[in-house]
């Protein structure tokens, strides 16, 4: 007996351009009926009106929350937040991964520590960040920049760790000087994770830049609309700043992944062993 | 450092491990690695006793020590981590077994893919302090709202590796099955589920990492109990030594349980091999 379920569903088919057509169209099923009832819902007042705002609401409150540009005011605000955060935590993260990576003392030294404060979930470190050094933009920051830190430590550390010795071995033989080692071997072959390790920083901090809005007020930012829209009842706001959140996410994402592929496709060959 | 460093090989050794530092006898890793906490907290202390910094703000580590062990005498501490764990737990139960149902739903069927694809992706690139805001309109300030969004997190996570498992079963594997005439549950179980193990179980300790996570935050923000609510209260009061008692605590039970289930994951790759081998 064979089972065409099972190899049809998981591997991809080709199919004509009625069967795209058709897949289209079932793709769309369920996103379709979800916003039809969520219009319908409010339309005949099936949920309670107090709360869920209709989808013309929501389109209304968008219009009239970016009259004079708040909107992009916010993004902005909460995007350069996000950037200063990203580059002083990816920095110290590649330093710290790189020299953790580099030493065999370093990293003994500094490892168990490391990848103890790693176990801490991130926004526990808010109250006490809070009580030294306030509420202020260097208090976010510094957060911010915390969760950019351990994805770039962590894994520049691996990369450099997982040079495949037989590549050091041959470095050795060519007697190298530590700056060639460097930049021919260890490099090439750490790349990708330390690409990575940024491209993870990137995502986080975007989440934590969110997410320290949102535990100290910070003026027209994105965290700021979801607060305010949560503490006002006007879930239509809060929708505004959920597709701000997600679309800027999205965005990272992408940006973050389309930038490692460049980078990778012009990476210096590697030593051949 | 100088060639002469690179030449005699002070960095590069004929080792199993490329940069020697995971060999070095037991004791001396461990003393090592307990050579930097040292240093901070003789840092700490020293801060603390030569007022460096204001007690409010930075207590010594005699006083935060003296109050971990008043949380636990009292019973607070417990109360607190019990408070946490339950609602992890019951979170993690719920998510991960949706996330499981639908990740397995989306793996195996190509059309239950295309159908739920849309939506599950849309959801996924909100992160899960998005729903919050949305949850604290819609179901109030209450444990609901936190089983909710943790299980969210759960979910998602589960749902997603599931799913990429699953597809990422190489094609020979699937024909392999083929050629011996397994039938659909057999190959399900013997082939596509053991080779989907491993992303499967990375989506779940992923999903408890984040799950537990959002419940710091959640209880930063809602709690009446638990560790999270243990830190704002601290903060609140201004008595740092609670909120440092809680961090390590948030850290340490993070790092349990993560471990348990790296454990749980090996108990399975020893059935998932062995089902292969059979």
């Amino acid at each position: 007996m064979t089972f065409p379920m099972l190899q049809k569903s998981l591997h991809k088919r080709r199919g004509s351009a009625g069967a795209e057509i058709r897949r289209w169209l079932w793709k769309s099923i369920l996103p379709a009926s979800i916003l039809a009832f969520w219009a319908l819902a409010t339309r005949f007042h099936w949920v309670d009106r107090k709360i869920w705002a209709s989808p013309a609401q929501v389109w209304q409150a968008t219009l009239g929350l970016n009259r004079d540009g708040f909107l992009w005011l916010a993004l902005g605000e909460s995007l350069l937040r996000d950037l200063a955060g990203f580059l002083l935590g990816a920095a110290a993260g590649l330093a710290a991964g790189g020299v953790l990576g580099w030493s065999p003392w370093a990293y003994r030294l500094g490892a168990p520590t490391l990848h103890f404060l790693k176990a801490i979930a991130i926004f526990a470190w808010i109250p006490l960040l809070t009580m030294v050094f306030g509420i202020g933009e260097a208090s976010k920051i510094v957060f911010i920049a915390l969760a950019a830190f351990y994805p770039a430590a962590l894994n520049t550390l691996e990369g450099i760790r997982s040079v495949p010795k037989s590549q050091l071995e041959l470095a050795r033989a060519y007697r190298l000087d530590p700056w060639q080692r460097l930049r021919k071997v260890i490099l090439p072959s750490a790349l990708p994770s330390i690409l990575t390790g940024v491209q993870v920083a990137l995502i986080l901090t975007w989440l934590a830049t969110v997410g320290v809005e949102y535990f100290m007020s910070a003026g027209p930012s994105v965290g700021g609309i979801l607060l305010n829209g949560a503490e006002s009842f006007h879930l239509e706001i809060v929708f505004i700043g959920i597709i701000l959140l997600g679309s800027v996410g999205f965005a990272l994402n992408q940006g973050a992944h389309a930038l490692g592929r460049r980078l990778l496709r012009h990476r210096p060959q590697t030593l051949k062993a | 450092m100088s060639r002469s460093a690179l030449a005699s090989g002070s960095s590069i050794r004929f080792s199993p491990r490329p940069f020697a530092a995971g060999r070095a006898p037991a004791p001396v890793r461990i003393l090592a690695g307990l050579v930097l906490p040292s240093a901070l907290l003789l840092l700490w202390h020293n801060a603390s006793t030569r007022g460096w910094a204001p007690p409010q703000i930075l207590p010594a580590p005699a006083v935060a020590w003296s109050s971990f062990l008043d949380l636990l005498a009292s019973g607070d501490l417990r109360t607190h981590v019990q408070a946490s764990l339950i609602r992890v737990l019951i979170s993690f139960a719920l998510g991960s077994a949706a996330g499981l149902a639908l990740g397995l739903a989306m793996g195996l069927s190509r059309r239950l893919d295309d159908l739920f694809g849309a939506v599950f992706h849309g959801i996924n690139q909100v992160p899960t302090l998005g729903w919050l805001p949305v949850l604290i309109v819609v179901v109030g300030i209450n444990d609901r709202l936190t089983h909710i969004l943790i299980a969210q997190a759960v979910f998602v996570s589960v749902a997603i590796n599931t799913q990429r498992g699953i597809r990422q079963v190489p094609e020979r594997l699937v024909e392999v099955a083929r050629a011996y005439r397994l039938s659909r549950t057999q190959s399900l179980r013997k082939v596509v589920l053991p080779a989907a193990v491993p992303q499967i179980f990375t989506g779940i300790r992923f999903g408890l990492a984040n799950g537990w996570a959002s419940l710091v935050v959640v209880e930063l923000l809602v709690g009446s109990e638990g560790l999270g609510y243990l830190m704002s209260w601290g903060r609140q009061a201004f008595q740092l030594d609670l909120v440092l008692v809680a961090i390590v605590a948030v850290g340490i039970i993070g790092w349990i349980l993560d471990a348990g289930l790296a454990r749980l994951e090996g108990t399975f790759t020893a059935w998932r091999t062995g089902e292969a081998a059979a």
